[in-house]
This record gives C-alpha cells, structure tokens and sequence, in this order.
C-alpha cells in the first residue's frame, strides 16, 4: 500500500562504541508512517542505546558514532543541536521505561504537559490549558481538568504512563518512541497501556518505534520485527511471517525459552559482554549450528522473503527448537501426601504510622487469612500483581516479616506464627531471593556466603564434611569448584542467583520458598534456573513455594496454583484446571491479559488494583469486575469448593466461561 | 639508674593506641577493602600526599615520646627534672637552644630591630645587633648551604628509594613464592614477579610520582637542616625562640587534635548510627533525638564552656599535674573529646540512613532466614559495606578539625596558650601584623605548616573517594 512512500526514519549502519567496545554494530532498519516497528532483544542487546542514538541523548562514554540516521532527508547525527532541540519532543516523542521517575514529583501534571505544549506548539494561557486537558482525555484519563492539578504522588502507576503519553504526543510527533514502555506495569495494566499505544498510534498515523524484551508484546504490537543480539541485527521481518517462520536460531531458540508459547528451552550460556570482542557471528558461542565458518566470519545478510532476512551461514538447515525433552517439566505427579508446611489463618498487619512514641492508631492488612498447605515434592505457585502480598506472605512464613497472627504446621508440629523461630524450624524452609544483585553481599566470598547458614545453625559442624559439602553442591549447581574463593561482583545474574539457591540449599531445608527467582533474568538464562530448581526439587524431595507474577510461567511449572488479590487467596487448585477454565473473574482477567501470539492486542482489565489502605467494601474486587452485583459490593466471598476440588472465593464463579 | 625517665602523657598514650588500632582494622579488613587499596595507590596525587602525610606523621610520632632528664641526685634521691622533654626536642636542640633577644627575619644576620649602643665617639647610635646564629656566617654562605643540603638530601632520597624499591621487590616475589597457592586475583599484574633488579615491581603503582615526591622532598629537608644549623629558618618570635621549632613541633597538636577527635567520633557515630538503623523503633527514636538535640547546641558554646570548666579544674588542683605538660595536655585531651563529641552527628547520620537502606537488601533478609544473631549482621554484613563511608568521612573530617584547633585557639578557647600550636601562632600574629614594618614570618611558618597539612590531607581524602566509593566511576 504505502511501500513506494519514502520512509519515516532509516537507520543505516548505524554504530556505537565506547573505549571498551562495541555496543551497537551496523544496525539496518526503516521505520514507515503508520507502522510501529518492533526492535526486540535482551538486556545489553544495545536496543535502549539505539533509541536514544536517535534522539541523539547517548551517554559521554559512547566514543564512536557511525552511520546514519535519515529523517525527511537530513542526517540526524549531522544536525547543529539547535535543530535536534526542537525534533526532541517535538516531531520525535519518546516515552521511557519508568515512569516513576520520568516525571517530576515537584510540579503538577498540568505544569509538566504544558511545558511541552508551550514549547513545541506555542500555545500560550486558555488554549494551552484547554489542550492539555484534551491531550490528557486522549490518553483515557477521566476528568482531566482536575488531574491536571494533581501531582504525580496522587496517580497510579499506569496513569503516570499515561501522562508521560500525554507529554510525548505534546508535539505533534510524527515519530513515537517507546522504550520498554509497559516492563513496569502489571500485565492488566499493561494491556491497557498497548490498547491505548496502538489506538493513538492509529488515530495520528504516527509511525512508532517499540523496544521490548517481550516477545508477546511485540506480538501484539508490531508490523515489522527486528531482532537485536549483543549490538546486531539477527533477523528482520514482518510481524506475521516472524510468527510463522522465524528462521534464525537465536529468534527460535527465544520463543522455545518462553513459558508462555515454548517449553522453557534453556539456552546455555549468557549474551556476551562488548568488552568480549568475537569474531564471526555474535550468536555462535550459544548456537548449536554453529560450525567453522560461523565463528570465523559474520554473516552477511540473508534475504528471505519481501522484508525477511537473518544474519546467518545457515539460512536454509532446518533446525528443530524441539529436540526430546519432557514437556512435564515440573508436572510430575507428587509422589508424598504428606503435608511437609501448613499455613492456617496467616495474617500480616503493618502500622501505618511507623515509628514513634504513641502507639499506632491505624493498620493495614498485607496478608489477610491465609490457608495453604504443601507437600514433599509438590510445587506450589503463588501468583498475583505487584502489591497483592505474595511476597510479604513469603516472608512472614519464613519469619523475615512478623506475622499479627495465625498457627503455621510444620513437620507435624503446629506453632503460633507470632512466636520466634527455632533453627531447627529455619533449617526445614528456606529461601531464594528475587533479586541476585542484592542477595549475595559483595563483600563476601561464595564460600562464605554458602558457609553462612551452616555455621548460623550449625547444622555441619565438622569442617572436613562442611567442605566436601560445599564442594558437592556447588557442582550440582553447575559451578566450578574454583568459584568459591571468588566474589559475587565476578558473576552474570543467572550465576548468581544460582548462587544464591545453593546458599539455601546449604543447610538442607526440606521446603523452598522462590520469590520470582527468574523475573531479573533474561528470558534465556530464565529457562536455566527453572531447570535448575526443576533437578533439584526431584533430587532432594524438595517442596517447592514459588511465587511469581507469570501465570503462564505457573502453569508450567506447578502443580498447584494459588491467585493472590489484595491479600487474599482467590482462587487455589490444580495449574492445569485454572489454566484451562479459570473460575474466579480476576484469573480470567490475568489470562486473557497476557499477550498471545496469534492475537493482536490483549483484553486489558479495567483500572488498577486498589490500596491496601482503603480496600473496597464487599469482595476486593468488585470495582474492576464485570459480573459484579450489590451482593459483590457488601459481602466478601467465602471460600467455596468447585465440583473439580478447587477453592475459590466469588460468590458468581466460573461466570462466562 | 638512667639517665631519663619516660613519661607517657595522655595523648601519646592514646596516639599510639589509636596507630596500633588502625593497622589492627587495616589489617583485618584487608581482604574486604584490597581492590579499593588498590585502587588508592594507582593514584599518583595519593601517593605524593600520603608521602606529606608520613612526613607530619612521624614528625607527630617522634614528638609523642616524652621523657624527662635527671637531676643530680639530692640526699641520694633520684630527682628528675620538672621539664618534659620530647624525642623531637632532643633531635632539634640545636633550633631549641638558640635563642635571640627579640624578633629576626628569615635567614637574617642581624636582629630586626635595633638597640641603643655607645658609639666609638660615646654617642648613643642605634644598632642593630648580628644574631648569635647566622651573626656570624658570611653573607654568601646561604646559598652555599641551601644547595649543599639539597645534595646530601638527594643522594640519601635516592638511597632511600634503592631501599624501598628491594623491599617491596622481595615483599612482591615472596607473595608469589613458586609452590604456594596463588588465588585468581581481579587484577593479578598487580603481582609482578618475573622483573630483573633495576625494574621497579607492581606496575601499576606510580612510580615516577613517589620517586620525584621523595626526592624533593628529602632536598628541602637537607638544605633546611643545613641551613638551620647556621640561621633561623623563619626567623624568630617576639621572645628570640626560632619560629621553625614552634612551628615543627606545633605539628603534633596539630595532628592529635585530627586524630583523637576522630578516634572519639569513631565509636559513637558508628556504633549509635548501625544501631539506629539496624535496630529501628525505639533505638532509632533515642538516637535521633539525641543528635538532633546536640545539633541544636552551639558547639563552639560547647567548647568553650568545657575549656573553661576544665581549666578552673586544672587551676583548683596542682597536686594531680606535676609538670605543665601534663596541664597542657590534659586541657588538649578534653579539647579532642569535646571536639569529638560535638562532631559524631555528621557521620552517624550518614550512617544510620545507609543501614537503614542495606537493612532491606536481600542479603541481610537471607542471614536473617538463617537465623544469625544480629551483632554478627551488624559486624560481618553491614559494617564491611559502610566501611568506605567510614573512610572517607574520617580522612575528610580530619582536616576540618586540624583547621578547627587554630579558629578555637585563635579565639582563646583552644590549647594551653602556652602550647606549641599553629592556632597560638596565628593569635600571637594578631600583634604582629598591625606593627610597623610588619613582622610577617611566623604567620607565614604556621600557615604553610597548616596549608601544607591540610591541603595533602584534602587531596588524599579526595583520592580515597575516588578509590572506595562505588559510586565513584571506574
């Protein structure tokens, strides 16, 4: 239709390096009017870096700036800044990643949408306000004249991404630039934001550049696809045919690492670092192909069909992202019935005033009432938005935070949860942080990181078989023996949250409470640690508490799942039953939320999650929810059993569907 | 029966305490802190300062060992003198002893002001007297002696270099003894064993920087020696002494009020500020309004007040003092503490709010899933991770409070006034500038003395950031 139009934006050659090497190497691609063109890659594939390349924002240390960046027929990277002033949000908006800090706390929505306004379009006192207020309701927000007096404290996550929308499209950009704009969000709010991305997008006739480490987003989003690894283009395409026929190994490695659409293909190795300079083609220390050539020459581009090609030597082997391998994963039938960890009644108040020399007045409740049980060898999954408590509920099992009240069992014995633990309690759980930068002190050797908790609890107190201990495990996490005299600061994330799961394997426990031990990883290395726990779990009969914001992720890898909302379990049973026919309308919301290959945009879940602080009257969910009747807003559910043995708290369950 | 008798007075005391102490912390926390020292000494500006440094340093040292000398004996009775002496004195006796009438300029031959005289015709001429040291010198032998001290300091710079550079050889290749276990260090050519004698090892230490400090460095030192044995330096003060001695030995106030006031600061912003942010609740309260209280007080009214406390108890009870050292150092000792005391808040503010964002990390969540006491969280988790804020506050404060002790002496609330003490000096210069001609050298000794001290300590503050803040780009 549009293909003999001139492009939008041309990249050509486009590279970037610093003094220690190089981040973005000969990167091609065009961008049309109308078309939102995709650049999808890992963390350190230089996909930020080539955003902001063309924004002309790179940071002092990029030394070396080569290519072009054609826009209506002048260089980018040849303007005085002068005129790069003025295309900067201007005809060439941009959103960033986190809105959190992308707005200034001190100034009013209004004051920093019209700043934009003022600058780019000249507007000056009625109208300025008028349209900011209209730019605001193009982005959903409702009321917008008394937004505009709000400062970013006052709005909600999704909204401040809606603001900082809002001020990109300030100017009129014919050119959008998206930057991770929904990695911050919850996957409800997320949908709602790609609604919201690609309906503006249509109405303006903006073309849009999308950077996303995920593949579901770019689904849902792209016209053309482009595949960035380690600073190069690996496969360019057409949205559809990159979905029917991704031909490069890495982009078909990428979707088999998915839990959502692969079976959780572990790709050995991690992304190489610009300092390490290859020869050959980037991707070869991981590729399974790779051969001779690959190694020693980089491929030049393979052009496939209209708009496809791949930088490989091997366009036309077939390669099969299906080699034998158990798709069960986790999904081995429990063999134990025992019950090693029971949960009864747990609930978590904070005060809200934290401090202070009068007792505290007001509470809120983090975790309210929760029953779970989990046995040898079963994987339980915790699942639930950010703020729903799953990982104060964690905590509180483990004791880090203080249960109000509530009995735990363990090991047949029943405590009050209020009292302090015994280390022949803390030997039986432990747990496995989110974050692998902040859970290993940097000051500390991996040996004594490991050694902590053995000599905490004494739980070998024999040097000799401490030693041989550490030795074992440190290879069944598939670490040299070496490692342990070195420091965390040496290690890639996936390392160390390996790391990080042999320190608590260390002492033996015989449960494991994972507080989303992937969602810092790349979708690569993700696959490894799952893999990992996986051999674990059935090497040690270890009971497994995973919590983690990834339905699809639980549904994979668990036996059980458990729906978190507002610090309440809403729905509890087995994966492949909730996965199939969720029963409680907020399950359903999450699933249909989580972008899918075949569809175009997923169904977002109206507003956001309320505050803990003031929870909504009746069942939590009721605002959100499109079955709710005044029976919803005055009375909380009670938990009921559905003929299939699942627990769910909705008073109208399994309601369409 | 010796000769002299030692006298430890309370400073010195605590001095060499607190050097004992820190290599014990440098030493113990070695292997935590090695890239940061690493780090440090890559930095050519570190290396020159800390030579300054060392020089003061030992000046202070040397100035700590105090003895005093034997009278002959009464009635077969040891008697000692009532005078203390120090180590440095006994080295600087020549600049101790030869003492004018009045006020000389630098290297000058002759008294700076005259003296009425009879004439060889019995009139009454004013004269200007030659000084009994340099009175007699020739007026050409100054630069004579400058450049011969240059050179004796020079060859002995460079003998001292030869002798640094083989021990730090045989230290470097002992590390690295063939058969003993070398672990994977994050910068192994820091170890460099293979080079033949006239190299220099460890490669990366700036060699070229520490070679030329230390030459300079020992030239000024010989020809000042050489020519402080035959003129006054900087002259002399209103009662004849030499203003290079006041000014060498004002060092060791100079540096103990640095480093007792810190030694003071240390325990209390460390302990009080881990604790307020570890602990939380309660703690956290009473130590906050604690040092938000202490803020609120004036120190200098602070100081003020218990100097004067101080001397009123020091005048009410002669028995307890039996020599006017001991009164001045005990008046120096209380100056550090309360000095140290009004200075904790700073740092234990820093403090406290870092542990309270470390408190929250991951880690400490771990060793607290395994149940380790909190004072082993507090030392092995925490303070290793706050130790570089320790460090830089420590090495930046000290210069403030080297430059505090001449404000609280200047406005008389500082040391003894009859104390050696760069504040002294620049109180007494008060006088001296509003004269005609204006005496100008001892406000000159004491501020290069000063200027010199706290400039190196500045740079090497300013270098030890760079080194051991991880924020600091690499």
């Amino acid at each position: 239709m549009t293909i003999q139009q001139p492009p939008l934006l041309r990249i050509e050659q486009l590279t970037l390096a610093t003094d220690q090497g190089v981040l973005v190497n000969r990167l091609d691609f065009s961008i049309r009017h109308g078309e939102t063109f995709v650049l999808l890659g890992e963390s350190g594939s230089g996909k930020s870096m080539t955003a902001l390349a063309i924004l002309r924002l790179l940071p002092i240390s990029i030394q070396a700036i080569h290519g072009a960046i054609h826009w209506h027929g002048e260089n980018l990277l040849a303007l005085p800044e002068s005129r790069m002033r003025q295309l900067r949000g201007g005809a060439i908006g941009m959103i960033f990643q986190e809105a959190l800090t992308g707005l200034n706390p001190v100034l009013t929505l209004g004051e920093q949408i019209m700043e934009a306004l003022r600058l780019h379009r000249k507007l000056r006192g009625q109208p300025l306000r008028e349209a900011a207020s209209e730019l605001l309701h193009a982005v959903g927000i409702a009321e917008p004249q008394r937004r505009l007096q709000d400062y970013p404290l006052h709005v909600s996550g999704g909204m401040k991404q809606r603001v900082m929308i809002a001020m990109a499209l300030a100017g009129n950009p014919q050119l959008l630039i998206a930057d991770e704009p929904t990695t911050a969000l919850d996957v409800t709010v997320q949908a709602q934001v790609l609604n919201l991305l690609c309906e503006i997008q249509r109405q303006r006739n903006m073309g849009m550049l999308l950077i996303t480490h995920d593949i579901g987003v770019a689904a849902a989003m792209a016209n053309h696809i482009g595949v960035l690894y380690a600073g190069e283009l690996m496969e360019i395409a057409p949205r559809d045919r990159f979905f029917q026929q991704a031909t490069h190994p890495y982009s078909q490695k990428l979707f088999a690492a998915l839990p959502q659409y692969g079976q959780l293909l572990s790709i050995p190795g991690q992304v190489p670092t610009p300092e390490e300079k290859t020869t050959g083609c980037r991707f070869s220390s991981r590729c399974h192909l790779a051969d001779d050539i690959c190694r020693r020459q980089t491929p030049d581009w393979t052009w496939l069909a209209a708009g496809h090609g791949i930088r490989c030597h091997h366009p036309d082997l077939n390669f099969s992202v299906h080699p034998a391998f158990d798709t069960t994963l986790f999904a081995t039938p429990s063999t134990a019935t025992t019950q090693q960890l029971t949960v009864k009644n747990l609930t978590v108040r904070f005060p809200v005033r934290a401090s202070g020399w009068w007792p505290a007045t007001q509470y809120i409740t983090v975790v309210d009432d929760i029953n779970l049980t989990l046995a040898q060898r079963e994987t339980l999954a915790l699942v639930g938005e950010s703020g729903c408590g799953k990982t104060t509920l964690g905590k509180a099992i483990l004791h880090l935070v203080s249960p109000s009240s509530g009995h735990i069992e363990l090991d047949g014995k029943t405590y009050d949860a209020r009292q302090p633990w015994s280390n022949s309690q803390r030997t039986q759980i432990q747990m496995v942080f989110q974050d692998p930068f902040a859970s290993l002190n940097p000051r500390h050797t991996i040996r004594q990181i490991l050694e902590e908790g053995m000599l905490a609890l004494n739980t070998m107190p024999n040097d000799a078989s401490r030693r041989d201990w550490l030795k074992t495990l440190i290879q069944r996490i598939g670490l040299p023996e070496q490692v342990l005299a070195r420091y965390p600061h040496e290690f890639s994330g996936g390392q160390r949250q390996r790391i990080a799961i042999a320190r608590a394997l260390a002492v033996k426990p015989k449960l494991l409470i994972c507080d989303e031990p992937t969602s810092a990883l790349d979708v690569s290395v993700q696959a490894q640690i799952i893999r990992l726990l996986r051999d674990i779990q059935q090497d040690m009969g270890l009971g497994l508490l995973f919590i983690t914001h990834n339905l699809p992720l639980a549904q994979q890898i668990a036996h059980r799942t458990a729906v978190m909302y507002l610090g309440r379990i809403v729905e509890s049973g087995d994966s492949q039953r909730i996965a199939r026919q969720p029963a409680h309308p907020y399950t359903q919301a999450l699933l249909s939320a989580i972008p899918d290959l075949s569809r175009h945009l997923p169904d977002g879940l109206a507003g956001e999650a309320a505050s803990v602080l003031h929870p909504p009257t009746g069942c939590h969910f009721h605002p959100r929810c499109a079955h709710a009747d005044t029976l919803c807003q005055t009375r909380y559910p009670e938990p009921r059993e559905l003929p299939d043995g699942r627990f769910v708290r909705c008073h109208h369950p399994l309601h369409n569907s | 029966m010796t000769r002299w008798q030692p006298v430890i007075l309370w400073t010195d005391g605590l001095a060499w305490l607190g050097i004992m102490l820190m290599l014990i912390l440098l030493f113990a926390s070695r292997a935590q802190m090695r890239a940061g020292w690493q780090r440090l000494w890559q930095q050519p500006l570190a290396v020159i300062s800390m030579l300054i440094l060392l020089c003061y340093g030992s000046i202070g040292l040397v100035d700590s060992l105090h003895y005093r000398v034997r009278l002959p004996a009464i009635n077969k009775q040891a008697q000692y003198s009532v005078t203390v002496y120090s180590v440095l004195d006994a080295l600087l006796t020549p600049l101790r002893t030869h003492n004018e009438t009045s006020y000389a300029a630098p290297l000058a031959r002759r008294a700076f002001s005259a003296t009425p005289e009879r004439g060889a015709g019995g009139e009454v001429i004013e004269v200007r007297r030659p000084l009994q040291l340099g009175g007699q010198t020739p007026p050409h032998a100054r630069t004579k002696l400058a450049l011969r001290g240059a050179l004796y300091g020079g060859i002995t710079g460079v003998g001292l270099l030869l002798v640094i550079v083989s021990i730090t050889r045989t230290f470097a290749a002992r590390t690295t003894a063939p058969g003993q276990h070398v672990t994977p260090d994050p910068e192994p050519k820091f170890l460099w064993p293979k080079f033949p004698w006239p190299k220099f090892p460890w490669p990366k230490f700036p060699w070229r920087s520490f070679s030329l400090t230390l030459l300079l460095l020992s030239m000024l030192i010989g020809s000042t020696i050489e020519l402080a044995g035959n003129f006054h330096v900087f002259g002399t003060n209103e009662i004849g002494q030499d203003v290079l001695y006041d000014s060498i030995k004002s060092v060791r106030t100079g540096l103990m009020m640095g480093c007792l006031a810190t030694l003071v600061t240390l325990p209390l912003a460390v302990g009080l500020g881990l604790a307020a942010g570890y602990f939380g609740g309660w703690v956290d309260d009473l130590v906050q309004y604690v040092y938000t209280t202490l803020n609120a007080i004036p120190s200098v009214l602070l100081i003020a007040a218990t100097v004067l406390l101080m001397q009123g108890f020091i005048e009410t009870h002669p028995a307890m003092f039996d020599s006017t050292a001991s009164r001045s150092d005990i008046r120096l000792l209380f100056l550090c503490v309360i000095l140290g005391m009004t200075n904790w808040t700073g740092l234990c503010r820093i403090l406290r709010g870092e542990t309270l964002k470390l408190r929250e990390l991951d880690y400490i969540q771990a060793a607290r899933a395994f149940g380790v006491p909190s004072w082993r969280i507090l030392w092995q988790h925490l303070l290793p991770n706050l130790s570089h804020l320790i460090l830089i506050s420590l090495v930046m404060d000290f210069s403030g409070l080297v430059l505090a002790e001449a404000v609280l002496s200047y406005i008389g609330v500082g040391v003894d006034p009859g104390m050696h003490s760069w504040g002294n000096m620049i109180n007494a210069a008060r006088l001296e500038l509003s004269r005609e001609p204006v005496i100008w050298w001892p406000l000159m000794a004491a501020f290069i003395g000063m200027f010199t001290l706290v400039l190196a300590a500045n740079l090497f503050a300013d270098a030890v950031r760079e080194a051991f803040d991880p924020l600091a780009k690499r």
